[in-house]
């Protein structure tokens, strides 16, 4: 992919807990249209990341800037209406709707009718109505989630589940979207579908996407860019070839003898 | 053995009447169970001051057209603040800290109740309010007695007025719940708080909306059921009624809150009568509500139409 100016910028982002440093200075880009993945051990600040990323937590020290707009201190809803979607490492759907109502949600910030015009089904709301299943049909043909429109999400096996997540993030029709551990506790199988996804819809719409792993082979194969996180510091930062012969990444990753 | 059919029919009616109310009640709980995943336990502190405003104004000598938007109003800013100063501080926060929150709650709009108007027992003629004229559906003239006589049974007529507001709330209300995408952000803020706001669902917003649409249930409940009970501190009690309801009709869905309330007013008209002359003791209709909840929640341990398991009450 053909990398373009950065669209995320973060900038020497510190985040304490308590005593605990879960991010120590850490600054990186993110460009237009790449796939960029942060991995690191257990512990490395991954997570942490991407919640600040997306405003979940507001770090002590630095900036993110996200399409040229600092959003270092914006709550979650502002920021995914700038363009950002995430999905969760521990599956965040909604366990009471079904599949097609999940994926609808992902639409909520496209309404712009009243309560009343879609109480009554008039005026705008119908319009929308049309929009949106429109929207969330594509998405679902697109992540071959036909046979499971209306079946409530908590009966599905948990591959399927992150799936749907993917799906709901999709439809908002993002211009970055960001991943937590897509492949974690997926089969070999279900991890070579969510790369083709990722690369699929970056190729198709353009989006840029963060994602996390833990596993780098898989991470390896796919992303352009690798940021490369341990105990809260960056040790790494580069394409994946770079990144691979870094000494201090295979450390991490191998361990070293003392 | 002539059976009563008259007098059964009768009983029918009033049951669902008294129905419709409990529905109403309980739909209360069900909204800010189905936001916040907690059991209100201020439900019936706010019934009880949200007719207490409503009273004190029009003993204050205001009128009954302006009474009744000012208390809404009131209970409108009742459910932003509850929003600002309690949910969102504890968002995130266990589910029993949130439960607990509202126990707090009840013991503090219990306290401004008594301090902001009285603890005294106010009287309620909501009848005396309003002309009510209200069409005789078979013969169609106006009625002009407190009960009326159609199909050969006695209705309240009062019963007749307070099935028809509540009825249409709950109409209202299951349509912008069931209908509306705001009734979708609250499924969904009650299944996932991060994830909701992740999809960009306004969650501030929507417990602000729960709240104050339950202190505008609250406030109709609490002018309806005073013209029995009076206003006064017996109202919180009156709450317990829907208790029965929303185990029957689960937790979670308003049309289980509308069947479950049915139920409920069928159910406890007929034992007084028929049970309880068989097994021969009075005041059954006290207590036979939770022993049918407790019948159904044997067969149908989280509700009729309740999504998952009762985990907390």
């Amino acid at each position: 992919m053909a990398a373009g100016n950065p669209i995320l910028q973060i900038d020497n982002i510190t985040l304490v807990f308590g005593g605990v440093t879960a991010l120590n200075g850490i600054s990186f880009d993110v460009a237009e249209g790449e796939i960029c993945a942060v991995i690191g051990p257990n512990g490395a600040g991954k997570s942490s990341m991407l919640n600040v990323i997306n405003g979940v937590y507001v770090p002590q020290e630095g900036r993110v800037v996200f399409k040229g707009q600092d959003c270092t201190r914006m709550r979650p809803r502002q920021i995914a209406q700038l363009g950002m979607a995430r999905t969760f490492q521990n599956i965040g759907l909604f366990q009471g709707m079904t599949v097609l109502e999940n994926i609808l949600t992902g639409r909520c910030m496209k309404i712009r009718s009243t309560w009343l015009e879609q109480g009554l089904n008039i005026g705008r709301a119908r319009r929308e109505e049309v929009e949106n299943r429109r929207a969330v049909e594509e998405v679902i043909e697109f992540l071959h989630l036909q046979g499971i429109r209306k079946t409530p999400v908590g009966k599905l096996p948990y591959g399927l589940q992150k799936r749907v997540e993917l799906a709901r993030a999709l439809v908002a029709e993002p211009t970055m979207l960001l991943q937590d551990e897509p492949m974690t506790g997926m089969n070999l199988e279900e991890k070579k579908d969510m790369s083709c996804f990722a690369l699929e819809i970056n190729r198709e719409y353009g989006t840029t996407i963060v994602l996390i792993e833990h596993d780098m082979s898989v991470v390896m194969d796919i992303s352009d860019h690798v940021v490369v996180l341990d105990y809260g510091a960056k040790i790494g930062d580069g394409t994946p070839d770079e990144v691979k012969n870094n000494q201090d990444v295979i450390d991490a990753y191998l361990g070293v003898t003392h | 053995m002539g059976f009563d059919w008259v007098f059964f029919t009768e009983l029918i009616v009033g049951g669902l009447m008294s129905g419709v109310m409990y529905s109403l009640v309980a739909i209360g709980f069900v909204l800010i169970y189905k936001s916040s995943g907690i059991f209100n336990f201020a439900q019936g502190t706010m019934l009880l001051f949200a007719a207490l405003t409503f009273v004190k104004l029009t003993e204050g000598g205001v009128n009954f057209w302006v009474a009744l938007p000012v208390s809404m109003g009131t209970m409108v800013v009742f459910g932003i603040l509850v929003e600002r100063f309690m949910m969102r501080p504890l968002a995130n926060q266990s589910l029993l800290s949130l439960f607990m929150a509202t126990v707090g709650l009840a013991i503090l709009i219990e306290g401004l109740a008594q301090y902001m108007w009285d603890s005294a027992i106010h009287g309620l003629q909501l009848a005396d309010f309003l002309d009510l004229a209200l069409l005789d559906p078979v013969n169609m003239t106006i009625f002009v007695v407190d009960y009326i006589e159609w199909l050969d049974i006695l209705i309240s007529k009062f019963d007749v007025f307070a099935t028809i507001v509540a009825g249409t709330m709950i109409l209202i209300l299951a349509v912008f719940f069931q209908k509306t995408r705001t009734g979708m952000s609250l499924r969904a803020v009650s299944d996932d708080h991060l994830a909701a706001m992740a999809v960009g669902i306004p969650l501030s917003r929507v417990w602000a909306l729960v709240w104050a649409v339950t202190g505008i249930i609250a406030l109709i409940a609490g002018l309806l059921w005073a013209e029995r009970v009076s206003v006064s501190f017996t109202l919180v009690e009156a709450v317990l009624k829907a208790l029965p309801v929303i185990l029957i009709g689960g937790l979670t869905s308003i049309p289980g809150a509308i069947v479950g309330g049915l139920i409920i007013g069928v159910g406890e008209k007929l034992g007084e009568i028929y049970l309880g002359d068989l097994i021969g003791v009075q005041g059954i209709e006290t207590w036979f509500s939770y022993f049918i909840a407790l019948v159904f929640l044997l067969f149908r341990p989280s509700g009729l139409f309740g999504l998952k398991t009762i985990e907390r009450v």
